[in-house]
């Protein structure tokens, strides 16, 4: 058993992961490094290598810089358009509740509305309500 | 992902550039098609802008979220299409090396292109995301919606077909 790490597990793992260690699981990989010194360890990982590398063949282009300058473009007018939108969203509830707001002084202001005195009203009584 | 909740340009076109090419990358690998995989990478990054707003996480979240978001929508994509397109991407040439090289490296890329295609799905994802994008363990298992024991399996066994196909193809050769 190589210290740290049963070989079985340290196969499994090179078997999972490939050769390469630091693609491993983080919490396991100082034990990995010292079972990979041994000569069963040195085995696995040879052989997990030769597949690893036959894997690197398959190349794929790198994005062209235009694509990605496009797409950040496109992508900067798609969330520039959702800010507007919500803003003018955000300013339409503001709207609302100024209307509402309006709405509701006016009616409490009618309500305390009251017909004009006529002009011999007093505080003591009209004037000319025939008493005097 | 603040930055990008509040408007910043400059933060959107960061995001862009940094993460398109990986996940374009991703997406050449699962669909096959680079035309497609461009579609893929620019919805996936349209939504991580849309998403700026509500998100909590971190850098390392927002990778695995992007992996997460751009296998879905390759998914969708070969649901919709019901077979793998084979190669339609663009070979890139290599200025260094001699025309004969490069007509041998084409031909072991596809290779490989066909070896991984042959895979079960599950199988052939848990490799891409963990062998080509270089995802951990856990991440990948996130993306993929599973345990890390069950990625492991799978890695594991898509490995194993793969030694063996290319075994057999090298005796074949030979």
């Amino acid at each position: 058993m190589a210290d740290g790490m049963d070989i079985e597990h340290f196969r499994r793992l090179a078997e999972s992961y490939g050769a390469i260690i630091e693609r491993w699981p983080e919490a396991l990989r100082p034990a990995a490094r010292i079972a990979a010194q041994s000569l069963e360890g040195q085995e696995i990982i040879e052989k997990e290598r030769a597949l690893d590398e036959t894997l690197d063949l398959w190349s794929v282009p790198v994005l062209s810089a235009d694509l990605a300058r496009t797409t950040g473009d496109k992508t900067l007018a798609s969330h520039q358009k959702i800010l507007r939108r919500m803003r003018l969203w955000w300013t339409g509830i503001g709207v609302a509740a100024a209307l509402s707001g309006a709405l509701t002084g006016t009616a409490a202001t009618a309500l305390m509305w009251q017909a004009p005195q006529p002009y011999t009203s007093t505080v003591f009584g009209d004037l000319d309500d025939g008493d005097n | 992902m603040k930055r990008i909740a509040r408007g910043e340009p400059e933060a959107v076109r960061q995001m862009v550039s940094s993460s398109m090419p990986r996940i374009w990358a991703l997406a050449v690998r699962v669909l096959g098609d680079a035309t497609a995989a461009e579609d893929v990478a620019q919805e996936t990054v349209i939504r991580a802008v849309r998403k700026a707003p509500d998100w909590t996480g971190g850098t390392a979240r927002l990778d695995t979220w992007l992996h997460t978001v751009a296998l879905n929508l390759c998914r969708d994509r070969l649901k919709r299409r019901r077979e793998i397109v084979t190669e339609k991407i663009p070979e890139s040439a290599d200025p260094s090396i001699s025309a004969e090289a490069a007509m041998i490296e084409a031909e072991r890329s596809r290779d490989v292109a066909a070896a991984i295609k042959a895979l079960p799905e599950r199988q052939r994802e848990a490799i891409i995301l963990v062998h080509y994008q270089e995802l951990s363990g856990v991440a990948a298992a996130a993306a993929l919606g599973i345990s890390v024991e069950a990625l492991e399996s799978l890695l594991a066994r898509g490995r194993r077909s793969l030694k063996q196909r290319f075994l057999d193809e090298e005796r074949g050769d030979g």
